[in-house]
């Protein structure tokens, strides 16, 4: 198209045939698209916000030159090819007579696919943030999603209702309690994906929430103690990742044994890290429960992705005792980082 | 309906969990026909009570520490009297219940479901035909992979034997004897049935009557040219066959 109308246009202005313009004008426009293409890459390379704009022109200017000046020593090469096959050399004069018409187009054409280029890069761009800031909000609701049903898991709140069931008909005052706990247990289970962080003292106190209803529930199997070192008690933590280890304790540990036993929580501070530790009973011989090991799984997964190395939990069986320790940097920075 | 309220149905209790136990004798007392003789917290008292108390029925809770329903019935094998299962959440369970036709109660309890059991319960009690349990236990054991431990019971007594503790199994008619370092245990089991939920990389059938774990292996000694013994650690010989030898080179 656009040669088309340059050869119309040189066939104008330098009033000659239509088709010796056509002859020479065709074959040199599609010429130009092989040297428009370095282009491209050129505008890849030299992204357009972050090139000293200095730098930016030169290479430009440099790229149009040389594209320029290749795309004239062919013209001027054709055009001398085409002279030696006829008698009446004239594709020379024209093209010497029309360069100031083709270098004004070829430079403008140059220009523009530069500038189209940069547009689609630019649009390209910000389709690939949008498409990654899509997926990190898919990858943050599905790991809020898994600790959320990792938290409030079906069978605890079966156990819950049976047992509620229960006392409600015994002592109604303990179904007032009982119902009072699990309502907070509950509500800090729902709430904690919006926050970033939480302080200790709230992590250990929906542990004792949670505590609170299976005592209920274990009766004289379950024991606890906790060895709490005050100053830390303001740390802050990622929500609800203390919690999977002492519901962990829980279920494989104290559940597995017919005399239930001790489950000892101590919080402790060391070389620079909170040390989270929880201690129980465990039965190797007991009815192996399904899911063994998914819950401190995901909160190794947590720790990693928010604290990378400095961030641990370790487990540790010794002679039917399980110790489960988690590790959390202790900085002096406010902000934790998002996971 | 006359005669059955003069011999009252003698049931057991058995749960973990104090209100659970509580909640269910409460619900039992309205039932005049029907009295509790004992109450159990676990799967071991449950396999004891029974043994020494004999019942009529037992309200047996499924998921329990260390032996679960399923143990408790197993342990009591033929012994087992009428079962109703309590269950809160095993969908396994409930679904090889309705499988099995087994009365089945789900918790927390519904008053109007226990009345429908109870009157089951009269019933079968009533016809003395009783209820076949296995099917249930077979359909369980295909589920779970590799058997990590074995329940025996001895009268009253329950043990659980980690299958690394056992040195090797022989085979008595319909049963088998179960030898760990320390002591022998008698089981209701064919060898072979056994041998088919053990490690095959750990048991090797070394007889026709024997099969050996082989981490007790000392060494093999050769007798006569086709005759061939294996030797514990503990000292203990224990001929081997001839395909038995072929199975435990193999092995080795």
């Amino acid at each position: 198209m656009v040669s088309a109308s340059v050869a119309a246009l040189i066939s104008i202005t330098l009033d000659v045939d239509l088709l010796d313009s056509t002859v020479l004008v065709m074959p040199l426009y599609i010429l130009l698209l092989i040297f428009i293409v370095p282009n491209y890459y050129a505008c890849r390379g030299l992204p357009i916000r972050e090139t000293p704009w200095l730098v930016l022109l030169g290479s430009h200017l440099l790229i149009l030159g040389v594209g320029t000046g290749m795309w004239m020593l062919a013209g001027e090469a054709y055009s001398r090819l085409l002279d030696s096959f006829v008698e009446q050399a004239r594709w020379v004069s024209i093209f010497e007579r029309s360069l100031y018409i083709n270098l004004s187009i070829v430079i403008i054409q140059f220009e523009i696919v530069a500038l189209i280029h940069y547009l689609y890069l630019a649009l390209e761009a910000t389709k690939n943030l949008q498409q990654a800031a899509l997926k990190q909000k898919l990858l943050i609701s599905q790991a809020e999603l898994q600790t959320l049903k990792a938290t409030v898991h079906p069978h605890f709140l079966f156990n819950s209702l049976n047992t509620l069931s229960n006392i409600t008909l015994s002592t109604p005052e303990a179904a007032h309690r009982f119902c009072l706990l699990i309502a907070e247990f509950l509500r800090y289970s729902v709430a904690y994906s919006k926050k970033n962080s939480a302080a200790l003292s709230e992590e250990l106190e929906h542990i004792q929430n949670y505590l609170g209803i299976e005592r209920e529930r274990f009766g004289d199997r379950l024991e606890t103690s906790f060895e709490i070192d005050d100053s830390l008690l303001e740390t802050k933590v990622p929500p609800l990742i203390l919690f999977p280890v002492v519901e962990n304790a829980i279920k494989h540990g104290i559940d597995s044994c017919i005399e239930g036993g001790l489950l000892a929580i101590v919080v402790r501070e060391q070389e620079g890290s909170l040390v989270f530790e929880v201690r129980n009973p465990v039965d190797e011989l007991g009815r192996k429960l399904k899911g063994t090991g998914h819950g401190l799984a995901s909160v190794k997964q947590r720790l990693k992705t928010r604290h990378g190395e400095k961030a641990l939990l370790k487990v540790e069986r010794d002679n039917g005792t399980f110790i489960a320790k988690i590790y959390l940097p202790l900085s002096n920075e406010e902000e934790v980082l998002p996971e | 309906m006359n005669s059955e309220s003069e011999t009252k149905i003698r049931a057991i209790i058995v749960d973990d969990e104090p209100h659970a136990r509580q909640g269910m004798e409460r619900a039992l007392s309205d039932f005049s026909d029907l009295v509790i003789v004992g109450i159990c917290e676990n799967g071991l008292q449950a396999v004891k009570v029974v043994n020494e108390l004999q019942p009529d029925l037992i309200f047996l809770d499924i998921q329990m520490p260390k032996l679960d329903g399923f143990d408790v019935l197993e342990l009591l094998g033929d012994q087992a009297p009428c079962v109703v299962f309590v269950t809160a959440y095993d969908e396994y369970a409930v679904q090889a219940f309705e499988a099995n036709a087994l009365d089945y109660l789900l918790k927390p309890l519904d008053p109007e479901r226990l009345n429908k059991a109870m009157e089951k319960i009269r019933e079968r009690i009533g016809s003395e035909s009783s209820p076949q349990y296995t099917e249930l236990l077979v359909g369980r054991e295909r589920e779970n992979e590799l058997l990590q431990r074995i329940l025996v019971r001895d009268g009253s007594d329950v043990h659980v034997l980690a299958v690394n503790s056992v040195c090797y199994i022989e085979s008595a008619d319909d049963y088998v004897a179960i030898h760990t370092e320390d002591a022998t245990h008698i089981k209701l089991d064919r060898l072979g049935k056994l041998q088919d939920k053990l490690d095959p990389r750990q048991f090797c059938r070394i007889h026709r009557l024997c099969l050996l774990n082989i981490n007790f292996l000392s060494r093999i000694e050769t007798e006569t040219k086709d005759s061939k013994i294996a030797i514990l650690e503990s000292g203990k010989e224990l001929p081997i066959s001839r395909s038995g030898y072929a199975d435990l080179k193999k092995l080795l």
